[in-house]
């Protein structure tokens, strides 16, 4: 630190003037006069042009701390806190402008995952899944890459807001304490209403208050459900853990575990590990569930059925196995035959019984090798059914584990509300509100802006100003993950360390800081979470493992996991009432989590907003989601509004037909409607959370929807114009070609099915081809692994410093994403097969676009990238023309003209801004080649393969994507493009693609019509892998096909 | 000449059907006017005081227009493409559209003065001198569009080969190169085919002249041109080898246009018969241009004499001739569709004729093929309202090909992820109308201060030309 305190030289200087920021060294200038006088001139004019704002002087601060942590090794920035000026000299083992990893976890859902998150020159700009995390294994989903942009946002809240007094003030931290301190708000009984958080050091601070602090968690979404129902069958909270690895079948009841799930990452990993062919037979998945979710889209089999009927769903599974073939129960389930009995009289429509069926022999015959899973939003007896049927079917301990909570004491969510309204009525006077809105988005019958009015002082820590800020007396910005220091248990149960990379930008308090305040304790957050740790862990040196556990992200420290049989004769009560089929009067109303901005918290973050939903492709918006037999009845096209009322509550949304969505129920994505959060949130979609109840907060029935008389536009990224019956066939023509898949059974007899499905042309060049004697980059992208959860999409963002454009821009057909997630549905509208193809730059070999640029603009290098020099374009959009994979993107208007400073620090600096005017596209990750390429040139080696990782690669969560040398015969790459799955899009074109494609195969099981189908698809063996292109006229060429073979 | 000052121009002259006599070849200058008779009629048009008040009209709105397309393109650079309708799949809209439209006006000209030059068609001079003047203008009209349709203006200079000491050149396989070439080459032949032609007339307007401005200004354009029997030889030769050469730039440089979409992958655009189908329908558009703009002129200016019916029933035969041949290129695309057994091709074509632009595809049929039909019969060909209205309409169907083969091609093409489709903006039918706003704004002053018809060769065909020619022709016909 010597070398921090010594320093007198600072190296940044900004110069205003053009218009434009530029920073350089000022050495010459250290100690000087003028160099004083420029300090102190520069300061005030910044601090006075930029009022609500980061100031570049608090940037500068906040950086050179970061820089001056980042020197010593492996801690954040909040500890030691030494007086701060950067450097005269460069501390050692630091090279500014290198990026440097740091290990960090962010919770979603109240579950950690483990991150790396990427500073340069102490600022973080990337974050990445951390390989040695269990719950991330080097995944990371795209709310995890959108999560730094949370930190870079420009309407999060900069200051404390004082309403203690009457009128609104802005005040700072300092202030804050005082108040706290002077008032000895927190010094008597007080309540919290947080958001959920496995943190066990916000646990240790909670019980080192006490009695004198009532403690409740409320979150739009939340797995009560599952934990009362754990609860009763363990006699403690715990929730199921799956472990696919062995797995065979899957049976998913409403459950999205590979998207909308704590785990959802891990989980895609295993899932795309058990379907990987050289395993053998790919895991078979099973999905009953209302609106398609990504796990549903993944399914072999899925079923679509009203989020009410999934309770009977199970029951009937039950009854087929348990009644239809006799299968015994579990020792001390024994009192559940006669409730079991009953089920069997449970009828749902044919194909969900022959679903279940199916489903039923499956478990049977692979004993420990199957799981069934249940989704959170599910009420607990479905909850106790799945975790009996698994225990009967010998899968605990095998595909299923039960792992504790980390938070035991506590109320439901549900509860929540009206257990607060008590400790009111108790004489409980201050409320302190960690994180949320839940004045927004509180079922409508939670009555707590009453008691919000009742309350003393009430204190809301949060990252931006909302509507449950309206009603606080004291407003604290709350710091983002990467400038706090925490902690969090994963979903499997292990423990991890959230490390800050930056300091708070806006002086902002965790609420581990808060707590800590409300408790007295003087500790900085840094030495609270370290006592946590040494306390958890038992070390003997705590220091060294500490500094290990930091850097590693990951600990020896794990919540207990149990596989003992749970006490199921306590199940009878609650889950008689399964077989009963609700009355099916009006329409289900289902709510979810939003597929992008989850439950309204990422409402601002424009990345996620300008994500597409996996499924329905729609970004900026929420909609009714119904089905096609629906919205027939109703008399609605895509993009009309209708009322959607519940009794008298009504609120308006458009609508989106979805292939797939069961009939007679309605999904709603929740988290839109919000006007109090920031530029990018407010006036987006519509507010659902008013039609929910405090009993019914994920579905309920007798909901109603009606024209409202109008439509709008909707900005989805694909179908973007209705789409008319000869483009629908024609679609659905090509799809078998661009996305080819077939049953494992077809697969084992022809492997290289892939290759023969469609005509290819002998491959004929005008021009001369390039020879390539060095690297020639290529990727795969399995498809039989790619869920199409998005995460590409927003690492892609992040990684390329990709604009976002807006909603009006996106309806336009402008979205600039260098990467897509193309969605195709085939068959039967009402229950669809679905396929996902990511698909970015091909960098094809015999590039159209290359030939037609006027200006060489797109030119091929030696490597056998298609490089993209932004300098050069003039814009004649020509190359996008003819671009048949239609992955150019054109930036139509100056998307970085009104950025401000504080956005910019998010933007890669290894990657060019480009401005209007030039076409752009996927490079390949161009600049993380060159990297790689340069250490391994200073290291004086070969570049290893998989040592270059494109951002899509390292951010998949299924491992879809893999890049690497194609002139390396032993590189992951190279075997993939050798395998028999391996095709090229458009091969007939002759582009000579680098980017090529895996076929999906499927494991449909045996009897099942999805099996029929995909059979008489391919029937007649390897001929009829033509597929329809024999019937569309196309027989001489497919004669002459059959010829050359 | 006092009196026929202040008379209307289009008072001055006289209908005569010259088209119906079928035994000896029919006068092309009607209502037995004079070598002096047709310098009077074409020279008072340009010193006339007063311009008739239907230019005035057409004036003031052509400036408007032209206003607007400044104001419309002021707000393109200053803003960028986004202001137009193009999207990810239709990158190209109304901007190449309006280009290839105004190229294929810009051909009738030149095919005109050209062409029929070459093959002693000598109805051509009446009208050569205006169509050429069209076609240089609707060259102005159309090159703006490939310049500003660029994302980045400021640096279209690029794809010039200019050497530069960073040697960066063009990307010679590139058919938008083929385009610079093919397009200033042309502009810069007809051009001088067209200014070389009028030398003997502005010389005639500087003899005439009155005032010292017209007297400085048409001198400075005439040349020096003296009429003397050896500038007369000189001038024969090189307008010969000036037709010559600029012959096969009509036929090139439309066919360099349909390069840029035939040498590209997408169907819809990848087909052979793009070069012969261009210059067709170029011909056609720009005939039917002709027709549209000779029918009002030579009623405002007096030229009935010297434009007459016999030269439009000639024009509306190539016309219909002309959109025949646009109707088989259309049949055969779809024949070859089918036939070629590409589905992704077949799938384009059904698209066009079915899909979400049928009304576009259905429109250009209509114009192109349908109603140029009506000139099988002579009674269309001969009267002026019916080729005008007709004219009207395969200049809308012009248009509408373009944008059909345009558009419709591009928002659907491999992917049905991308899939699209695309609406012009206010700001695209705005910029439309301002590149009608220019070509007139320029041909209206054309029409007023030049020469509209070409004095010299108008001459050249009047029986008087030829002493005993005349006879000639009369002993072979009793023979």
């Amino acid at each position: 630190m010597s070398s921090i305190k010594n320093s007198s030289v600072i190296s940044r200087k900004q110069i205003k003037g053009s218009g434009r920021t530029y920073w350089r060294s000022l050495n010459e200038f250290a100690g000087s006069a003028e160099y004083e006088e420029m300090m102190k001139r520069e300061f005030s004019a910044v601090a006075t042009e930029a009022v609500n704002d980061t100031t570049r002087r608090d940037f500068l601060r906040v950086m050179g701390a970061s820089l001056a942590l980042a020197g010593i090794g492996i801690t954040g920035c909040t500890w030691p806190r030494e007086k701060i000026a950067p450097f005269a000299n460069r501390p050692e083992g630091l090279t500014p402008g290198t990026p440097v990893q740091f290990a960090t976890t962010m919770e979603l859902f109240g579950y950690g995952t483990g991150l790396l998150a990427t500073s340069y020159d102490g600022r973080p700009i990337k974050v990445d899944g951390n390989p040695r995390h269990p719950a991330s294994l080097g995944g990371a989903s795209s709310l995890h890459q959108a999560s730094v942009l949370n930190v870079y946002d420009i309407d999060r809240l900069k200051s404390y807001v004082d309403r203690s007094a009457g009128a609104e003030t802005q005040r700072d931290r300092s202030a804050f304490v005082n108040w706290v301190e002077n008032n000895r708000v927190f010094a008597g009984d007080f309540a919290v209403l947080t958001e959920s958080s496995s943190s066990p050091t916000v646990q240790a601070l909670r019980n080192r208050l006490g009695s004198r602090i009532k403690w409740f968690e409320y979150e739009p979404v939340s797995r009560d459900n599952e934990r009362e129902a754990m609860q009763l069958l363990f006699g403690r909270a715990c929730h199921p853990v799956m472990d696919m690895s062995n797995a065979s079948v899957v049976a998913s009841f409403d459950d999205d575990f590979l998207f909308s799930h704590p785990a959802s990452v891990m989980y895609s990993k295993q899932f795309a590990a058990a379907r990987d062919l050289k395993r053998g037979a790919p895991l078979r998945l099973y999905s009953f569930e209302s609106a398609m979710s990504v796990t549903g889209a993944n399914a072999d089999h899925r079923r679509p059925l009203r989020s009410a009927h999934i309770g009977a769903a199970l029951a009937a599974l039950a009854a087929e196995i348990f009644v239809n073939k006799r299968h015994p129960l579990p020792p001390n389930a024994q009192n559940l035959s006669g409730v079991l009995q009953q089920f069997s009289s449970v009828s749902l429509d044919a194909s969900t019984m022959e679903g279940i069926k199916l489903l039923a022999s499956d478990l049977i015959s692979l004993k420990g090798k199957a799981v069934v899973t249940v989704g959170a939003r599910q009420p607990a007896p479905v909850h106790i059914l799945a975790a009996m049927i698994n225990e009967a079917m010998q899968n605990t301990g095998y595909t299923v584990n039960y792992v504790e909570d980390p938070v035991q004491e506590r109320y439901s969510h549900s509860l929540a509300f009206s257990e607060l309204k008590s400790a009111v009525s108790g004489g409980v006077r201050n409320l302190l509100i960690i994180g949320g809105d839940p004045v927004f988005n509180a079922p409508a019958d939670s009555g707590l802006v009453e008691l919000l009015g009742q309350l003393d002082n009430v204190v809301h820590l949060t990252s931006h100003a909302n509507v449950t800020s309206g009603h606080a007396g004291w407003v604290v910005p709350r710091a983002e993950y990467l400038e706090s220091w925490g902690d969090a248990y994963s979903w499997d149960g292990s423990y991890s360390i959230m490390q800050p990379l930056i300091e708070p930008l806006y002086d902002g308090m965790s609420a581990i800081e808060l707590l800590a305040l409300c408790a007295g304790d003087e500790r900085r957050a840094h030495d609270i979470v370290m006592d946590t740790f040494t306390s958890l862990s038992g070390s003997m040196d705590a220091e060294a493992d500490w500094r290990r556990v930091l850097h590693d992200g990951v600990s020896a420290v794990r919540m207990a996991s149990h596989t003992e049989e749970g006490n199921f004769s306590l199940g009878m009560g609650p889950i008689s009432s399964l077989g009963e089929l609700p009355a099916a009067q009006g329409l289900e109303l289902s709510f979810y989590p939003d597929n992008c901005i989850l439950d309204g918290r990422f409402a601002n973050n424009g990345w996620l907003q300008e994500a597409p939903d996996p499924v329905t492709k729609l970004t900026w918006d929420n909609a009714a989601v119904v089905s096609f037999k629906d919205a027939g009845e109703l008399g609605v096209k895509d993009g009309d509004v209708v009322n959607v009322a519940i009794g008298n509550v009504k609120t308006q949304l458009p609508i989106v037909i979805l292939p797939g969505q069961a009939e007679g129920s309605v999904s709603l994505a929740m988290g839109y409607g919000q006007n109090r959060i920031g530029r990018i949130a407010d006036g987006v979609g519509s507010d659902i959370f008013m039609l929910r109840d405090n009993a019914n907060p994920n579905y309920l029935q007798g909901g109603a929807l009606s024209k409202a008389g109008r439509s709008m536009v909707l900005a989805s990224v694909q179908d973007h114009h209705a789409i008319d019956e000869l483009g629908a066939k024609e679609r659905e023509r090509r799809i078998p070609t661009l996305i080819r898949e077939a049953d494992f059974r077809y697969y084992k007899e022809q492997p290289d099915f892939a290759q023969h499905m469609v005509h290819e042309p002998a491959d004929t060049q005008l021009f001369v081809s390039p020879q390539y004697t060095g690297h020639r980059w290529g990727m795969s992208i399995d498809l039989n692994a790619c869920t199409g959860c998005g995460a590409c999409i927003v690492a892609c963002v992040a990684e390329n410093n990709i604009p976002v454009v807006g909603k009006q821009r996106v309806i336009e057909g402008r979205e600039l994403h260098w990467i897509r997630v193309d969605r195709y549905f085939s068959g039967d509208v009402a229950n669809p097969q679905s396929v996902h193809m990511p698909v970015a730059c091909q960098q094809c070999e015999n590039a159209p676009c290359e030939q037609v640029c006027p200006v060489a603009a797109t030119v091929h290098s030696d490597e056998g990238l298609n490089d993209m020099v932004y300098n050069r374009c003039v814009g004649t959009r020509y190359c996008s023309n003819n671009c048949p994979y239609k992955v150019r993107r054109f930036n139509y208007f100056n998307y970085q003209k009104n950025i401000s400073d504080t956005e910019r620090l998010v933007k890669n600096p290894d990657v060019t801004v480009r401005s209007r005017g030039v076409m752009e596209k996927c490079t390949y990750c161009v600049q993380r080649i060159q990297h790689a390429k340069i250490k391994a040139k200073v290291q004086g080696r070969d570049l290893k393969d998989g040592e270059i990782r494109t951002a899509c690669q390292q951010t998949c969560p299924t491992d879809a994507i893999v890049f690497g040398d194609l002139s390396m015969p032993e590189s992951e790459v190279s075997k993939r493009h050798a395998d028999g799955r391996t095709y090229e899009i458009l091969a007939e074109l002759s582009n000579r693609t680098r980017t090529r494609y895996m076929a999906r195969v499927r494991n449909f099981a045996d009897g099942s019509p999805e099996l029929a189908a995909d059979q008489a698809r391919h029937a007649g063996g390897h001929g009829g892998g033509h597929g329809e292109s024999h019937d569309e006229g196309h027989g001489e060429q497919a004669t002459s096909h059959e010829a050359e073979h | 000449m006092a009196k026929t000052l202040t008379k209307p121009l289009s008072q001055l002259s006289t209908e005569l059907d010259n088209t119906r006599d079928q035994i000896s070849q029919p006068p092309l200058v009607t209502g037995g006017k004079t070598f002096g008779n047709i310098t009077e009629i074409v020279a008072r048009v340009a010193e006339h005081p007063s311009a008739p008040k239907a230019w005035y009209v057409a004036f003031a709105g052509a400036v408007m227009l032209f206003g607007l397309l400044f104001a419309m393109l002021a707000y393109l650079i200053s803003t960028g493409v986004g202001v137009w309708g193009v999207n990810t799949p239709v990158a190209w809209g109304f901007a190449i559209v309006n280009f290839v439209f105004w190229i294929g006006i810009g051909h009738a000209g030149t095919l005109i003065s050209a062409i029929l030059y070459l093959f002693r068609q000598k109805w051509r001079t009446g009208i050569n001198r205006f169509a050429e003047a069209m076609t240089i203008f609707a060259v102005f009209a159309a090159g703006i569009f490939p310049l500003v349709h660029v994302g980045r203006v400021w640096v279209v200079y690029w794809i010039f080969p200019i050497p530069n000491q960073q040697q960066l050149w063009p990307q010679f396989r590139s058919p938008l190169l083929w385009d610079v070439f093919a397009i200033t080459t042309y502009l810069l032949t007809s051009l001088l085919f067209w200014y070389m032609g009028m030398v003997p007339d502005l010389a005639t307007f500087r003899d005439r002249a009155k005032t010292k401005v017209r007297k400085i200004v048409y001198g400075l354009f005439a040349l020096g041109w003296r009429g003397s029997n050896r500038q007369w030889i000189h001038y024969e030769k090189a307008y010969l080898l000036l037709a010559a050469l600029a012959t096969p730039l009509v036929l090139s440089v439309h066919s360099v246009v349909s390069f840029d979409f035939a040498t590209s992958q997408l169907p819809g655009w990848h087909t052979t018969i793009f070069p012969p189908y261009f210059v067709a329908g170029a011909i056609f558009g720009g005939f039917a241009m002709v027709v549209f703009l000779a029918v009002p002129a030579r009623e405002l200016f007096g030229l009935k004499n010297l434009i007459t019916l016999q030269h439009f029933d000639h024009m509306n035969k190539i016309i219909m001739a002309t959109g025949m041949i646009v109707g088989y290129a259309y049949a055969m695309e779809f024949f070859i569709a089918w036939y070629g057994g590409n589905p992704l091709e077949t799938f384009t074509f059904e698209n066009r004729a079915t899909g979400p632009y049928a009304w576009a595809y259905w429109i250009m049929v209509t114009c192109n093929v349908f109603i140029p039909q009506v000139f099988w019969f002579k009674k269309a060909r001969t009267n002026l309202w019916v080729m005008w209205i007709v004219s009207v309409f395969v200049n809308i169907g012009m248009w509408f090909e373009r944008f059909v083969i345009v558009v419709s091609s591009l928002s659907r093409d491999f992917l049905p992820s991308s899939w699209d489709y695309y609406t012009p903006t206010w700001v695209d039918l705005c910029t439309l109308a301002g590149s009608f706003g220019l070509f007139f704004f320029f041909f209206l002053l054309f029409c007023r201060y030049m020469p509209i018809v070409a004095i010299a060769e108008v001459k050249g065909v009047l029986p008087e030309a030829h002493p005993g020619h005349g006879a000639h022709a009369a002993a072979e016909a009793k023979a």
